[in-house]
C-alpha cells in the first residue's frame, strides 16, 4: 500500500504514527494561533509551567493506562475494567490515610504507625493499593486465559462490580485527606516538573525494556496475531495473557493513585469514570489494531497526548468539559476512519488502492 | 393439527431457563425474607416493572444489537440527549414551546438517526462497534450538554396528563411507563420471532460470512439493529422524561452497562446469535429485584447492587462458556 | 452417466477474466456444463477455481467475457442473484449458521410468510421436504450444531437444492467427511444427476473425481487448460495438466526421491508410542520410531492421523497411554512439554496452527527457538537476522527480505518458513503434518527433498500426507489408521500405496457389520487387544 501513496516518504517505523502525529500537529498549530502564549514555558515558584506542561500533567493517568492497555490489546484483548481498578486503588489509599477508617478496619496500631512513621505507612499504602490492582488484573487474566472467556466480556464483570467493591471499601464515603507525602504523587514536582511525569516516563521505559529487550514483545504480538499457532510453537500463551492483564491492572492502580492524590480525595463513583475508553482510544489512535498483533507503545503515548491536548484546547477556548466531548468524539472517529482499511478503500480509494479486502482485513494491523 | 410452536427443549434454551430459575429464586428469597413488608405485593411488583422501564426499553435495542454480535455503549448518553431535547423543545422559555405530540416523534426520529449513523459507520467502514458507539456516547453526551447544560423541569399539562395515566390493577395503577414497556417487549418478541428481519439478526450474529452467502443483506440488518438501538434508547428517554418530569443532560450514566448486564443475565450470548428477547426483560427484573431486596435489607448498602450484578454477570458468562464448550465438544 | 451433448449446454462460460490489483486471477476462462452431468473442476491452489466459483455465484463481478446460463447471458451481482437464476453453491467451510435451528438454516432468506410474518409451521414442513430430497430425517427444531459435520454438509446441500437449483456447485464438500459419509454424498450426487441437475464438483481428491465425474475441466494459473471426458483422461495426464509439467518428468522425480529414502540404514529406537489415545479423538495407537527413521501415518482425512500427531506433540492431551523417549514415559500436556523432549511439529492447517501472518519472516523463524530459550533470554537481533538469512538461503524461501510479513508469502514459502522455525530448534523427532498440502509442485519437490535430507542426517520423522503415495514414498514404516483407530502397520519393502489402501479397505469391511458412526467410540486398551486378536 505504502509504495503507491504519499506514505512512501515516511520511514516505515513511523508510518503507523503518521495520522496521530498529523492530528497532534494540527491541534498544536491551532493552539499556537488562537491561544496567546501557548508555547510559553515559564517558571512559577520553582516549577515549570505552561500549556504544554499541563498536557503532560493532565494526561499522566491516561498515558499510564494506555501503556497497559497497549499490551492487552496487542494480545487481541481489551481491558474495560481499568477505570474501576483506578477507583479501587485510589479508594484504598484514601481510606488508609483516614484515621477513623483505619481504626475501624485495621486497628488502632495503624494510626500510631502513621503518626510516627508516615513514610513507612505511605510505602505500605502504595504497596497495598498496587497489589490490589495487580490482583484485580490477575482476576481478569484468569478469566481470559484459564476460563477462555472473551476479554470484552470477562473484563466487563469487574467493570460492573469494581466500583461496588471500591464503595464497599470506603462504605460509600468520599474521603478527603491532607497528607503531603501521599499527595506528592499527583501534585509534587521534581526538578521543576510534575512528579507524575517521572512515574509515566519510568513505566513507559520499563515497559519498553520489558517488551523489547526481552522476547516478551515478540511473544505478545505472536499471541495477538495467531494464538493457536503461537501455542503450537511453544509460546506460553496462557502466562502471557495472564501477565498483560496484571500489567494493565498495575498501570491502572498507579493511574488511580495519581488521579486521586492530585485532588486529595477519592470518589469511588466518579474517579476514573470512562478512563478505559480514553485509554482504548489512545491505543487505537496510536496504531495498534484492536484485533491484536503488532503494537506501538510510542503511538499509544502520542494517542493519549492527542486526546489530552484536545481536552486542554477546549479548556483554553473556555468550552465546558461536557461539550468538549463533541470534538473529542469527532477527532476519535476521524482518526479511526483514517486508519480503517475499508474507509481508505471506499473513500480515499485513489491514495490507498491495494489488494482485495480479504487480505487487507488480515493485515489490518500493519496498515 | 400442529401447535404453533413445539415444546422441545434444546441446548439454546438452557441459559434462559437459568435466568428464569434465578428470577424465581431471587423473588422467593425476597418474599420470604421480607414477607412482613409485603414484598410480594402487587404494588411492589408494579413498581419493580416501573423502576425497570427505562433500562428495560433501552435494553430491547441492546438485545438486538448483541444478538447481531455487536455492542452499543451509547445508550445512556442517547437517553440523556433525548430527555434534554424534549425538555427544551416543549419549554416556552428555553425553546419553541411545541406540543409534546410534535416533540416526542422528533425525539424518536433523532434517536433513530443517531443509531443509523452509528450503524453506517460500523457497516460501511468496518469499524469495531464498540469503538463507534463509544464515540457515539461521547458525542451524544456532549450534544445533550450543548442543547442545555442543566436539568430542566418540565411544566406542561400534557406531561402531567401522561404521568397520571394508569390502568387500575388491584389496588394499584399500572403507569404508562409499564404499559409502554410491556407493549414494546411484546412487539420486540414478535419481531424477533416472526419477521425476516428478526431471524436475520440471529443469522448474522451466528455467522456473518455464512449469512452473506445465504443471501442475507448484511448492511440492512446491521444498520437496522443500530437504528433500532437508537430508537429504543430514545423511547427510553421519552419514558424517562415523562416519569421524572424533567430533562437531564447529566443523568443516565452507566445505563448502557446495566442494559448489557440485563441482556447477558437474560441468557443472550455476548458472542451473538443466541438468546431470547423475553430473557432481557427477566434480566431487568432480576436486577430490579436485587436492588429492591438490598433496599429492604436496610443494613446492606447500595453498592451491593453493583457487586451482585457483577457476580450474576460472572455466573452467566461462566454458564455460557461451559455451554459453548460443550457444544464444540459434541459438534 | 447421461449423454446430453445433444441438448444445448446449461452453462457456457466464455473468455471470462477477473483481475485484482496486481493479480490476474482469471484469464480468458472457458467452462461448459450440460444438464445431468457431474463436472469436475480441477487445478492446483491458485489455479483460479475459487475465483471462478465466486464469479459464477456473484461474489465477484467479472471483468470480461460472457456467462450464458440456461440460454441467456447473466452476470449475478450477489449470491442471492445467482440463486434466483438457478445457481446454488455449497462451500467447503462457511455454509450455515450453527446457532440457528435446522429449519431456519434451510429457510433464512426465503421464509414462507403471510403478510410479512413468518409461518413457522410451513417453514418446518418445507425444511422437512427439503431434507427428504437428500435422504435425511432430522428434528428440524434442533440447533444445527447438535448434528455432526457430515449432516451439516447434507443440510447445506438440501438448502442449495431447495432454491430450485439447476446448477449445484460443490466446493470441496468432502474434505471434512469420513469415508462412509463421502460414499453417501457421492451417491446423492449420482441420484441428483439422474434427476437432471448439473453439478460442478471442485475437489482435490482424485479418486472421487474419477468415481463420479463425467467431464473434467482443468485450470492452471487462472487460465483454461483443457476439458476432457473423465474416462478418456488417464490420471497421470490429469496431473500433468494440473501442474503443467511433463508426466514423465514427474515420474522421474518420484523415483529419485524414493531412492533417496530407501538407502537409509536403521538405527536404534528413539521413541515408542505406547497406546496413546484420547476419548473422542483417536483410539489408543502404538508404534515405534527408530533413530533416523521416517514413520508415515497413513490414512484418509479424518482417520485419526492428525489426531495422533497432536497427541504426540501435546497440542491435545492424551488420556490413555504414553510416549516413551529415552526409556522414560511421558504424556505431553502442551507443545512446550513436547518441545522439551526434543519434538517438533509443523501442523496440518498452516493458516490456523502455523504462521503468525502479520509478523515478519524473521520473527516467524525465531519463534520456536525463542520459546524454547524462554522469554527473558532474547535472541540478539543480529543472531535473529543471521538465523533468518541462513534458512532463507538454505531452504530457498522466496521473500523480498526477512522483514516481510509472512502472511504475504505464497503457501509453499510459508511452509518453508515453518520448517525453518522448527529446524532452528534442532529437534530429534520432527512431525510433519501435511507439509505439502496446497503448495505448488516446485515447492512440493523441494520439501520432499528436504525431508529426505533430514532423515539422512539422522533426524527421526513422522510424516503425514493426504497423498498416500507420498507417504509410501518417504516412509520406512507406515502406521495405517482408519476411522480413528490403528488398523495395521507396514514396514520396508511391504510399503506401497496399494498396500495402505488395501489395509484401510479391509478395516472398512470389518466395520461393515456394525454401523459405522461419525464418531466411533474409542475402545479401551483391553478391548482393542481382543479385537486385534480376532483379526
Amino acid at each position: 500500500m505504502a509504495e503507491s501513496s504519499p506514505m512512501r516518504f515516511i520511514p516505515p517505523a513511523l508510518r503507523p504514527l503518521t495520522w496521530p502525529l498529523v492530528a497532534l500537529g494540527l491541534l498544536l498549530l491551532f493552539n499556537v494561533i488562537f491561544t496567546p502564549g501557548y508555547l510559553h514555558i515559564g517558571m512559577v515558584e520553582g516549577r515549570v509551567s505552561g500549556y504544554l506542561v499541563d498536557i503532560f500533567r493532565d494526561g499522566a493517568a491516561v498515558m499510564l493506562l494506555a501503556v497497559g492497555m497497549t499490551l492487552v490489546i496487542a494480545t487481541g484483548g481489551v481491558d474495560l475494567s481499568v477505570g474501576a481498578i483506578m477507583a479501587i486503588s485510589a479508594v484504598l489509599a484514601a481510606s488508609m490515610v483516614t484515621p477513623e477508617w483505619n481504626e475501624a478496619n485495621l486497628g488502632a496500631w495503624t494510626n500510631t504507625l502513621m503518626a510516627d512513621h508516615i513514610g513507612v505507612w505511605i510505602a505500605i499504602i502504595l504497596l497495598v493499593s498496587l497489589i490490589a490492582s495487580v490482583l484485580a488484573g490477575a482476576w481478569n487474566g484468569m478469566l481470559v486465559s484459564v476460563f477462555k472467556i472473551q476479554p470484552i466480556i470477562a473484563t466487563l464483570v469487574l467493570m460492573v462490580a469494581g466500583r461496588g467493591i471500591a464503595q464497599l471499601i470506603c462504605s460509600g464515603r468520599i474521603f478527603t485527606y491532607d497528607v503531603p507525602g501521599l499527595e506528592y504523587i499527583g501534585k509534587g514536582t521534581l526538578f521543576g516538573l510534575p512528579f507524575s511525569l517521572f512515574i509515566v516516563a519510568g513505566v513507559v521505559l520499563a515497559t519498553y525494556a520489558l517488551t523489547r529487550a526481552t522476547a516478551l514483545g515478540l511473544m505478545i504480538e505472536s499471541v495477538g496475531d495467531n494464538d493457536v499457532a503461537s501455542r503450537c510453537s511453544g509460546v506460553p500463551v496462557r502466562n502471557i495473557r495472564f501477565l498483560v492483564y496484571m500489567v494493565s491492572g498495575l498501570c491502572a492502580g498507579l493511574a488511580g493513585l495519581i488521579e486521586s492524590t492530585n485532588v486529595s480525595s477519592a470518589n469511588a463513583n466518579q474517579l476514573g469514570l470512562y478512563f478505559e475508553l480514553d485509554a482504548i482510544f489512545a491505543v487505537v489512535v496510536g496504531g495498534t489494531a484492536l484485533t491484536g498483533g503488532r503494537f506501538f507503545l510510542g503511538g499509544s503515548i502520542i494517542g493519549a497526548l492527542l486526546l489530552q491536548t484536545l481536552t486542554n484546547t477546549m479548556y483554553a477556548q473556555e468550552v465546558s468539559p461536557e461539550i468538549a466531548l463533541i470534538p473529542k468524539a469527532l477527532v476519535i472517529l476521524a482518526v479511526c476512519l483514517l486508519q480503517s482499511p475499508a474507509f481508505r478503500r471506499r473513500v480515499l480509494g485513489v491514495f490507498g488502492a491495494g489488494k482485495p479486502s480479504k487480505s487487507r482485513a488480515k493485515a489490518g494491523g500493519a496498515a | 393439527m400442529k401447535l404453533p410452536f413445539r415444546l422441545s427443549i434444546g441446548r439454546q434454551h438452557i441459559p434462559i431457563l437459568a435466568t428464569l430459575a434465578v428470577l424465581i429464586l431471587v423473588f422467593a428469597f425476597g418474599a420470604i425474607r421480607h414477607g412482613d413488608r409485603n414484598f410480594a405485593s402487587l404494588y411492589n411488583i408494579v413498581s419493580l416493572f416501573r423502576g425497570g422501564a427505562v433500562i428495560g426499553i433501552a435494553a430491547i435495542g441492546s438485545t438486538f444489537i448483541i444478538l447481531s454480535k455487536g455492542i452499543d455503549l451509547s445508550v445512556g448518553a442517547v437517553i440523556a440527549l433525548t430527555t434534554t431535547i424534549i425538555a427544551v423543545l416543549v419549554s416556552p422559555q428555553l425553546g419553541p414551546g411545541w406540543h409534546p405530540a410534535v416533540v416526542i416523534p422528533i425525539a424518536l426520529v433523532i434517536g433513530t438517526l443517531f443509531g443509523t449513523a452509528q450503524g453506517c459507520l460500523i457497516h460501511f467502514f468496518e469499524l469495531p462497534p464498540f469503538l463507534v458507539t463509544l464515540a457515539g456516547m461521547f458525542l451524544a453526551r456532549g450534544l445533550a450538554f450543548s442543547v442545555h447544560p442543566q436539568n430542566i423541569a418540565i411544566e406542561h399539562d400534557a406531561f402531567h396528563a401522561m404521568q397520571s395515566i394508569g390502568i387500575p390493577l388491584g389496588r394499584s395503577d399500572v403507569p404508562l411507563a409499564v404499559i409502554v414497556l410491556l407493549v414494546f417487549y411484546a412487539i420486540a418478541m414478535f419481531v424477533s420471532r416472526y419477521t425476516n428481519f428478526g431471524r436475520e439478526v440471529y443469522t448474522i450474529g451466528g455467522d456473518e460470512p455464512s449469512a452473506r452467502l445465504m443471501g442475507v443483506n448484511i448492511g440492512r440488518v446491521k444498520i437496522g439493529v443500530y437504528a433500532l438501538g437508537g430508537l429504543t434508547a430514545a423511547l427510553a428517554g421519552v419514558i424517562a422524561t415523562i416519569d421524572r418530569g424533567d430533562g437531564s443532560p447529566s443523568e443516565f450514566v452507566g445505563y448502557e452497562l446495566d442494559a448489557i448486564a440485563a441482556v447477558v443475565i437474560g441468557g443472550t450470548l455476548l458472542t451473538g446469535g443466541v438468546g431470547f428477547m423475553i430473557g432481557t426483560l427477566l434480566g431487568v427484573l432480576i436486577l430490579g429485584l436485587i436492588r429492591l431486596i438490598i433496599d429492604n435489607e436496610g443494613t446492606l448498602s447500595s453498592w451491593w447492587t453493583n457487586i451482585s450484578a457483577g457476580a450474576l454477570l460472572f455466573g452467566f458468562i461462566l454458564l455460557q462458556t461451559v455451554l459453548v464448550r460443550l457444544a464444540k465438544r459434541s459438534g | 452417466m447421461s449423454e446430453s451433448s445433444t441438448h444445448p449446454p446449461l452453462l457456457l462460460v466464455r473468455g471470462v477474466s477477473k483481475s485484482f490489483p496486481g493479480v490476474r486471477a482469471l484469464d480468458n476462462v472457458e467452462l461448459t456444463l450440460r444438464r445431468g452431468e457431474v463436472h469436475a473442476l480441477m487445478g492446483e491452489n491458485g489455479a483460479g477455481k475459487s475465483t471462478l466459483i465466486k464469479v459464477l455465484t456473484g461474489v465477484y463481478p467479472h471483468d470480461g467475457g460472457t456467462i450464458e446460463f440456461d440460454g441467456r447471458a447473466i452476470s449475478p451481482a450477489s449470491p442471492r442473484d445467482a440463486e434466483r437464476a438457478g445457481i446454488s453453491t455449497v462451500y467447503q467451510e462457511v455454509n450455515l449458521v450453527p446457532t440457528l435451528s435446522v429449519a431456519e438454516n434451510l429457510c433464512v432468506g426465503r421464509f414462507p410468510t403471510r403478510g410479512g410474518l413468518i409461518r413457522w409451521g410451513a417453514a418446518r414442513r418445507r425444511a422437512e421436504t427439503a431434507l427428504e430430497r437428500v435422504g435425511l430425517k432430522l428434528r428440524v427444531g434442533r440447533q444445527l450444531d447438535e448434528y455432526s459435520l457430515a449432516i451439516q454438509q447434507m443440510v447445506a446441500i438440501a438448502r442449495a437444492l431447495d432454491a430450485e437449483a439447476k446448477l449445484l456447485i460443490l466446493d470441496e464438500p468432502t474434505s471434512s467427511l469420513d469415508e462412509s459419509e463421502v460414499d453417501r454424498l457421492l451417491e446423492l450426487m449420482d441420484s441428483l444427476r439422474s434427476g437432471g441437475l448439473a453439478i460442478l464438483f471442485v475437489t482435490h481428491f482424485m479418486g472421487q473425481v474419477y468415481r463420479i465425474s463425467d467431464r473434467i475441466t482443468v485450470l492452471r494459473n487462472g487460465a483454461f487448460v483443457a476439458e476432457s471426458m473423465a474416462k478418456d483422461l488417464p490420471r497421470f495426464d490429469l496431473i500433468g495438466q494440473m501442474v503443467g509439467k511433463d508426466p514423465e518428468a514427474l515420474r522421474a522425480r518420484e523415483a529419485e526421491v524414493r531412492a533417496l529414502h530407501q538407502k537409509k540404514a536403521g538405527g536404534g529406537t528413539l521413541a515408542r508410542v505406547n497406546g496413546l489415545g484420547k476419548q473422542g479423538s483417536v483410539a489408543p495407537v502404538g508404534f515405534e520410531i527408530g533413530e533416523g527413521q521416517t514413520v508415515g501415518l497413513g490414512g484418509l482425512l479424518g482417520s485419526g492421523r492428525t489426531e495422533t500427531a497432536r497427541l504426540i506433540f501435546g497440542i491435545d492431551k492424551a488420556d490413555a497411554g504414553s510416549l516413551e523417549i529415552d526409556g522414560k514415559a511421558h504424556r505431553p500436556g502442551s507443545p512446550r512439554e513436547a518441545m522439551a523432549l526434543g519434538i517438533a511439529m509443523t501442523p496440518d492447517d498452516r493458516k490456523v496452527n502455523g504462521i503468525i501472518p502479520n509478523l515478519s519472516v524473521r520473527d516467524n523463524i525465531v519463534l520456536a527457538l525463542q520459546s524454547k530459550r524462554g522469554i527473558w533470554r532474547r535472541i540478539s537481533p543480529k543472531a535473529q537476522r543471521d538465523l533468518a538469512a541462513k534458512y532463507i538461503a538454505s531452504l530457498n524461501i522466496k521473500t523480498s527480505n526477512a522483514e516481510t510479513p509472512v502472511g504475504t508469502l505464497s503457501g509453499g514459502n510459508q511452509q518453508k518458513v515453518l520448517l525453518a522455525r522448527w529446524l532452528a530448534v534442532n529437534p530429534r523427532l520432527f512431525i510433519l503434518d501435511e507439509p505439502t498440502r496446497g503448495i505448488d509442485v516446485g515447492a512440493k519437490g523441494e520439501i520432499e527433498h528436504l525431508v529426505a535430507d533430514l532423515a539422512e542426517q539422522g533426524m527421526s520423522l513422522v510424516f503425514i500426507s493426504s497423498e498416500l503415495e507420498e507417504v509410501a514414498r518417504v516412509s520406512q514404516r507406515v502406521v495405517v489408521l482408519c476411522d480413528r483407530e490403528q488398523v495395521g502397520e507396514l514396514e520396508g519393502e511391504a510399503i506401497s500405496e496399494h498396500a495402505i489402501l488395501e489395509m484401510i479397505a479391509r478395516a472398512g469391511e470389518k466395520e461393515e457389520e456394525g454401523e459405522t458412526g461419525w464418531k466411533p467410540v474409542p475402545l479401551g486398551d483391553e478391548e482393542r487387544n481382543e479385537r486385534d486378536g480376532d483379526g
